[in-house]
């Protein structure tokens, strides 16, 4: 069973500092546009969601990416930036859209849990970020997501 | 489970998706990939990135993989025939299959022009035409490309690298017909054009003229005269149906498939750019989609039901991002509005593009310029097929985010195939 970081939605005030803390990590700078994991908000119902990419088990972003930039290993899907040509390709496989691109690199950019101790779980004060393993891990963890984000609304 | 023979003619991405499924679901029934290449499986997108000198190693997976998929591999073989139960090779080996999967892509479409067989003259669709290609860089000044397909623009992208000027001939009125419309073919056109390429719209190749053994340049319809010292031939692919037809299967422009990816002969499957395939957005069409994205998709749906998994596929569509010069472009489904019941939700500006196309209350398609990093979500939804009102309703003018989707319709992911890719 693999750790993973495990989004709670009724927790997230839209504080922002997982785009804050993840940006300064990867880039440098303070930029949320450059953070692998991004908030959504949903001003209709109250809500707002972080969302990084899941890791999935069997990732499609892996399946369709014709350079071999994006490689299944150790419960995580691993960007090779090396190998990456910035055809996209994996934003097009990816339903749920959380593979950004770095123009300044021309190459994406995805989470990679900072090596198993992520930087936006770090700063998030309210704990809707955890990294932790998930007794999920095995089935597709959109679904989780979605349930997840189903009790958020109602709740 | 009982063993089954399988065996796969092709070696890219249909086919290493099929095997891939298959030993997910049976690791032990003897696999056998027999390909006409006799190299290693490797990736045809990255081919102009080879002609520019990006890429060396275009390898698609590691030296061991034959052993990791414990598959027998025979390149450099080519299947002639298909018997009752079995699969003839050119050196006159018969290998038995229980389930057989035709994965032979697709052919260079070649023009029928004077002097096409001038040295320095090819298209760029396989490992051999690139080298070639390549072979003729050193010293050349201009390139002129026939055509104005997907891979035009991949080739462009080398060969400026490479410091050529480069002429583009097209035989319609604007690049990029299949897969983009008027508006956002005007916009990449625009940007090829800053860039210092000359694009020729309505203009064919009269005659191509050579001189010492290789190619000066391209005499248009027009009477033009364009200089080249290569010339890369992108006027699309024809499905590779030879294998398909001496067998007996039932053809078209491609090999006619089913929504199991089942040919006419209820143990052979094809898929990739050789199969023709029920379009799930036009009913009652069918269509080759030519993309690598579907290629991946298709091999997954044929290898599951060639372990009698029984997983129909919506249908295809075609679908494909690229970039060039810095603008990223993603079309998926259809790019124009059905006439009878269609609609489209536009907005354009500052060089981006949005167009989402909507029909029957559905989104059955969407043409993205600039930003494309909708074109996940999006595409999940065309293929989920569900409609704007079951989604509470959306709105299709608002940027199209997965969490949206999952907020409005918790189901989006509570039923199998998330995505086709899975």
């Amino acid at each position: 069973m693999s750790r993973m970081i495990v989004v709670d939605p009724a927790k997230c005030t839209n504080c922002r500092m997982c785009e804050l803390a993840c940006s300064l990590m990867k880039t440098g700078a303070f930029a949320p546009s450059q953070s692998r994991i991004r908030v959504h908000v949903f001003a209709e119902v109250f809500k707002h969601i972080p969302l990084a990419c899941f890791q999935c088990a069997t990732a499609p972003c892996v399946k369709v990416c014709p350079a071999g930039a994006l490689v299944q290993e150790d419960g995580l899907v691993r960007f090779v930036a090396e190998a990456c040509i910035g055809c996209r390709m994996c934003m097009l496989g990816c339903p749920f859209g959380v593979i950004a691109f770095d123009s300044a690199a021309g190459v994406i950019a995805k989470c990679d849990t900072c090596d198993g101790d992520p930087e936006c779980v770090r700063f998030c004060t309210p704990h809707a970020l955890e990294f932790r393993e998930s007794e999920l891990a095995d089935v597709p963890k959109g679904r989780d997501f979605a349930r997840r984000v189903a009790e958020a609304a109602k709740g | 489970m009982a063993q089954r023979e399988i065996v796969i003619v092709g070696n890219s991405a249909a086919s290493l998706a099929a095997l891939e499924t298959i030993r997910r679901g049976d690791a032990t029934s003897p696999v056998t990939l027999v390909a006409e290449e006799a190299i290693p499986a490797y990736s045809r997108v990255l081919l102009p990135y080879l002609l520019s000198g990006e890429r060396q190693d275009l390898a698609l997976r590691p030296p061991d993989y034959s052993r990791r998929m414990h598959a027998r591999m025979l390149p450099g073989r080519r299947a002639v025939e298909i018997e009752a139960d079995a699969l003839v090779l050119d050196d006159g080996t018969r290998l038995r299959f229980d389930r057989l999967l035709l994965a032979t892509g697709s052919r260079a479409a070649i023009p029928d022009v004077e002097g096409i067989d001038t040295p320095g003259v090819s298209p760029l669709k396989t490992m051999a035409d690139a080298l070639r290609i390549r072979a003729q860089l050193p010293g050349a000044r201009h390139a002129v490309i026939l055509g104005g397909g997907l891979i035009c623009l991949l080739v462009v992208r080398a060969l400026l690298r490479v410091g050529l000027s480069v002429a583009i001939a097209v035989s319609s009125d604007r690049l990029l017909t299949r897969m983009l419309d008027e508006e956002a073919a005007a916009l990449l056109q625009h940007r090829l054009a800053e860039a210092g390429v000359r694009i020729l719209t309505r203009t064919d190749a009269a005659r191509i003229v050579g001189r010492d053994g290789r190619v000066r340049s391209v005499v248009t319809a027009a009477g033009e005269v364009l200089p080249a010292d290569v010339v890369i031939l992108a006027k699309g692919i024809r499905a590779d149906i030879d294998l398909a037809r001496a067998g007996g299967l039932a053809t078209g422009r491609g090999v006619l498939v089913d929504e199991y990816l089942r040919t006419t002969r209820p143990d052979v499957f094809a898929a990739g750019d050789c199969a023709e395939a029920p379009d799930m957005l036009v009913p009652g069409k069918t269509t080759i989609p030519g993309t690598w994205f579907e290629a991946v998709a298709q091999g997954e749906t044929a290898g599951a039901n060639m372990l009698d998994l029984s997983r129909p596929s919506p249908g295809a569509f075609k679908m494909n991002v690229m970039e060039i010069l810095g603008i990223a472009v993603a079309s998926m489904g259809l790019t124009q509005a059905p006439e009878s019941d269609g609609r489209v939700v536009v907005r354009a500006r500052d060089g981006t593009y949005r167009k989402i196309v909507i029909s029957r209350d559905r989104i059955v398609g969407a043409v993205l310029v600039g930003d494309v990093s909708e074109a996940g979500p999006i595409a999940m939804l065309i293929r989920r097929g569900l409609t704007l009102s079951e989604l509470k309703p959306l709105e299709p003018s608002q940027p199209i985010r997965y969490a949206d989707l999952a907020l409005r319709q918790p189901s989006v992911l509570s039923r199998q195939n998330l995505t086709n890719c899975h």
